[in-house]
Order: structure tokens, then C-alpha cells, then sequence
């Protein structure tokens, strides 16, 4: 049997001034102006679109970060209608993945196991962890738990013939990434396993991290599950995948792109 | 080896439920009978403070459930004589609703929980209906916030709390229910809560239905027997209605509510625990 393929497609929401001191773990001398942008990511195929992650909604406000549209209305416009959307992958629970939950109503969710465990257990404590969870997305969460509106995975897992997810940990503990079959061969959502490409290039890790040596083996293992290919890897934060890809139509340009 | 002072342990009943025995057991129990389910939290005076153990549920819940709520769980340690408001310390046995539900009425305090409790109530396991039953996602998230506010103290197996208070993961009940272990004047006192439900679970054995490791609830028996240096007197179940005749009142004003579990029982032990034919 050949596995279906699937169109990906990566919508900017958001995006934010940042520089290289706050891009890597282990910091060189020159600071320099680094920009982030924030995606939520479409799967089509076979008659049906996965969405991964939430990214954040309105209920979030935290300044610097620029809000361009909700998720909800970047998938609009790409003409996936959110409320139709019955399977999103969250790759992990921080507030810019993990957000607009309202916006998706008839959803199921697939998280890892030891994500939720992450966001609702003892680290959440330090502040440092802290800042990347917003406790209103995690409530949501634990509530869909109980709406039967979460699907967990402990490891790796189907999602389809074609899509798997594949703990990898390091930036948050339960980190997942998405594994896509494309015409082009198996494509990677690493999400913020790696944010930047030279995040991957350098071996340098972007510094919200629980566990440096799973970051590290993360790079590693997303560069597998794309079949050695580093061009079949699509990091979580990159600008310059506005660049290296093509919008799907003129009216999409800057807010959407095709990744395969 | 450091002082340990000597705690004054009370059980204080805040509702019931009037059920039949037979709920009480996961393999049929040869006898049926009208019973009732008593619903406690406790407090513990030693050491110039007071700790409280759960806080039960309050009248939402109550009403949901259509259980007898007598009086609210901080209302019961105020008529200990002490201020919800001033407690530093409650430890949550685990987050089940009839444990974990007054929360806000103890603005100050720092809350005790096992890893695998919170762990337990969040994920894969409350996709099941039977499990999840017993939780009240309200509760749930009202922890939640407090581990975002660090007001959460997580322990991961046990911990000691001050001298001769500490808590020790039993398992079983839910995945991560702990037990409380406290020094007083008759030696170590365990509090099972629901680690043992009712005296003639852990005496048969036969464990209480709503479970979720029985393996781990079987072995937290004896786990609880060692807690209590293999004195199972010494062993206070979580919900038994006996509990309030065989320990003294509290006062006079407190008969048939709250018992003082540090003194010497007044009922039968034997009886309790089988040991009489």
C-alpha cells in the first residue's frame, strides 16, 4: 500500500524583534537583530486538513509580540475553516502553540503524555518555565481532558497513514514533531524542537530549554525522520521560510506559504 | 536525632452518603446491608501550627453529586479553633473531589501533592469515563492555577513536612494518593485516608471499587501496616463512619463530629479489624 501524500502549508500569525543572544544557548559575542515570526502549520490530504498547534488568540497579551491575525483567521484565509477542523496536532503546550483552543470547537487534540504532565507538574513552578506556559491554554487543556477532546501519545504515534508524531522533548518535556509523507519525500514540522534553521545549523539551541541533551538529540532525530535531508526540516520560528517558499497564491504572500 | 513534637491528630466529618455495602468492595462481599460513607478531613496541631489534611468539596459539588454536606471542610477547622485563613500547610491525599474541592478557602496556604497525582488527573487516564468520575474538573483547575501561582508543593514519593510529619505515596486509589504519617503521644499515627477507604477493606482484603492500580492498593495495605511500625490500629481509614465511635470526641460540643485520633481508642479494635471470631 503507498501512502497517501499531503500538501503542508505553514500560516504566519505573529511575529517579533528578536536577536541572536536570545536565539541561542551558548552565546557568541556579537548580538545581532534576529526576527521571529510564529506559524501555525496545515496538513491537506485526502479530502481532509490537520492542523498542528493553536499558536495564541486575543486572551494573550504580552507586548512585544505582534499579533497579525489569529490563527483561526490565517487558516480562513489559506480556506480551511477552523470550525470544520476535527484533528489538530499540538506539538507542545506553550502559550504560542497551544492558545486558541475556542477557535477550533469541534477538534480533537493529540498531545503527548508527558507535555500535560510538564505543563501541570512541579517545574511550572520556576519562573523560567513558567513564562512560556499561560495558565488559561493549560486550563483549556485540562478541561478538554475531560471533554474527551484529547487524544495522548506516549512516544510516538499515528495520526493517519502518511503523519506521525514523534516525542523528541529538550524544549519543553513532552516536545513533539510531526513527520509528513509529500511529493517531495518526508517532510518534518520540527515546530520548537529547532525555531531557527541555524538553530540546527550551528548545533546551538534556542535557550527555552528543559532539557539540553534531549534539544541536541532532537535536532538529530528530526534530521532522521526527514531521511537525512536538512531542506525537508521546517523550524518553529524562522523568518526565512517566508522566503525559501512560495506563497500558494498572490493574495497569500506574507501570510502563507506551501512547505512541500 | 531531632525532637519531634507530638501532634494532636482530629478526623472531622463535614458530609455522608447513605449507600449499600456491597459499593463499597471491587469483589462481592458475602454481605449487603445498608451503609453510609462518611466524608473527613483532617487537622493536626503539634509544633506551634496547624496543618490540615484535604479539604473535601463544598456545596456545588455536593449538590451534583447529591451527597450531604454537613458543614464546609474550612468550616470544620474553624470549629478546630483554627483560621483557614492562617494555615500555612494542607496536604492533598490526591485530588479526588471529596478531597481537593475548598480550596479557596485557604488563601494562605502552601498545598502538598504528589507528582503523579496532578500527573494522574490531567492525562490519559480521565479519558475514561470510570476513572475521570471521581474528579471534578473545577478542582482540577483550581490546582492548576495554584501550581501557576507556586502555591504547589510537589512531592515525589515522600517528603517530610516538619518533624515527625510526612507524607509517603501509596498509589493504588488513584495513581498518586499519599498518606500521612504523624508522631504522637501513642507512637506513629497513619493517616490512610484513601489509600484504605473502610476498616474491612484493607481487613478482608478487598479493596475499594473505585481503583485504579489494585496491585499497588493491595501492597499500600502492608505499606501502611509498615508506616505504622505493623500497628494497624494506628492505620485510620479514609471514610469509615466507625472511625467516630472508637476514637474519643474532640469536646463535648464536637460528639459525633469530630474525634481526637492521638488518644487511646474507646471501641473495639478487635472488632474492627476481624480479629475476634
Amino acid at each position: 500500500m503507498t501512502l497517501p501524500t499531503y500538501e503542508v502549508y505553514a500560516v504566519k500569525y505573529a511575529e517579533r524583534a528578536s536577536s541572536s543572544h536570545s536565539t541561542f544557548v551558548f552565546k557568541d559575542p556579537h548580538d545581532a537583530p534576529m526576527d521571529m515570526d510564529y506559524f501555525v502549520w496545515a496538513i491537506s490530504g485526502g479530502g481532509r486538513t490537520y492542523t498542528v498547534d493553536l499558536g495564541f488568540d486575543r486572551r494573550y497579551e504580552r507586548g512585544a509580540r505582534n499579533l497579525l491575525r489569529t490563527p483561526a483567521e490565517g487558516l480562513d484565509l489559506l480556506g480551511v475553516n477552523p470550525a470544520s477542523v476535527e484533528e489538530v496536532i499540538v506539538t507542545h503546550m506553550h502559550y504560542d502553540h497551544a492558545g486558541s483552543m475556542p477557535d477550533f470547537p469541534n477538534a480533537k487534540f493529540h498531545l503527548q503524555d508527558t507535555e500535560m504532565s510538564f505543563a501541570t507538574g512541579r517545574y511550572l513552578k520556576h519562573k523560567a518555565f513558567r513564562f512560556g506556559n499561560f495558565v488559561e491554554y493549560t486550563v483549556d487543556f485540562v478541561r478538554a481532558v475531560y471533554d474527551d477532546r484529547v487524544i495522548f501519545t506516549d512516544g510516538a504515534g499515528e495520526i493517519a497513514p502518511g503523519i506521525t508524531v514523534h516525542r523528541v522533548g529538550g524544549h519543553t518535556h513532552g516536545m513533539q514533531i510531526v513527520r509528513v509523507n509529500t511529493r517531495g519525500g518526508w517532510l518534518v514540522l520540527a515546530s520548537d524542537a529547532i525555531h531557527m534553521y541555524v538553530n540546527m545549523e550551528r548545533q546551538n539551541p534556542y535557550p527555552a530549554v528543559f532539557n539540553v541533551h534531549e534539544m541536541l538529540e532532537g535536532s538529530r532525530t528530526a534530521l532522521k525522520l526527514a531521511n537525512g535531508n536538512a531542506n525537508m526540516i521546517i523550524p518553529g520560528h524562522d523568518p526565512i521560510k517566508m522566503q525559501r517558499y512560495s506563497a500558494p497564491t498572490a493574495k497569500l504572500d506574507g501570510i502563507a506559504v506551501r512547505l512541500d | 536525632m531531632v525532637d519531634m513534637p507530638e501532634y494532636e491528630v482530629y478526623a472531622i466529618k463535614y458530609g455522608d452518603h447513605k449507600r449499600m455495602r456491597q459499593e463499597n468492595f471491587l469483589f462481592k462481599d458475602p454481605h449487603d446491608e445498608a451503609s453510609s460513607i462518611d466524608f473527613f478531613i483532617w487537622v493536626l496541631q503539634g509544633g506551634g501550627k496547624t496543618y490540615v489534611v484535604d479539604v473535601g468539596f463544598e456545596y456545588r459539588e455536593a449538590e451534583t453529586r447529591g451527597r450531604s454536606l454537613h458543614r464546609l471542610p474550612s468550616e470544620a477547622v474553624r470549629m478546630m479553633g483554627a483560621d483557614p485563613g492562617k494555615i500555612d500547610d494542607v496536604i492533598i491525599t490526591h485530588l479526588h473531589y471529596d478531597h481537593a474541592g475548598d480550596l479557596e478557602s485557604f488563601p494562605n496556604a502552601r498545598f502538598y501533592l504528589q507528582d503523579r497525582e496532578m500527573a494522574y488527573a490531567t492525562g490519559r487516564c480521565m479519558c475514561h469515563a470510570p476513572l475521570r468520575h471521581p474528579y471534578a474538573v473545577d478542582y482540577v483547575v483550581n490546582m492548576v492555577r495554584l501550581v501557576y501561582d507556586d502555591r504547589v508543593q510537589y512531592v515525589d514519593g515522600e517528603m517530610q513536612i516538619a518533624p515527625g510529619l510526612s507524607v509517603h505515596h501509596i498509589g493504588g486509589h488513584t495513581d498518586g494518593v499519599q498518606s500521612v504519617r504523624v508522631w504522637t503521644r501513642k507512637g506513629w499515627l497513619v493517616l490512610a485516608s484513601d489509600a484504605n477507604h473502610f476498616y474491612d477493606n484493607m481487613a478482608i482484603p478487598n479493596p475499594f471499587p473505585i481503583v485504579y492500580n489494585v496491585g499497588d492498593m493491595l501492597d499500600g495495605y502492608e505499606k501502611l501496616r509498615g508506616l505504622a511500625d505493623g500497628n494497624e490500629d494506628k492505620v485510620i481509614p479514609g471514610h469509615d463512619p466507625q472511625v467516630l465511635g472508637l476514637f474519643p470526641a474532640a469536646s463535648s460540643e464536637l460528639e459525633g463530629i469530630a474525634v481526637a485520633l492521638h488518644e487511646d481508642p474507646v471501641g473495639d479494635m478487635n472488632k474492627v479489624w476481624r480479629r475476634t471470631k
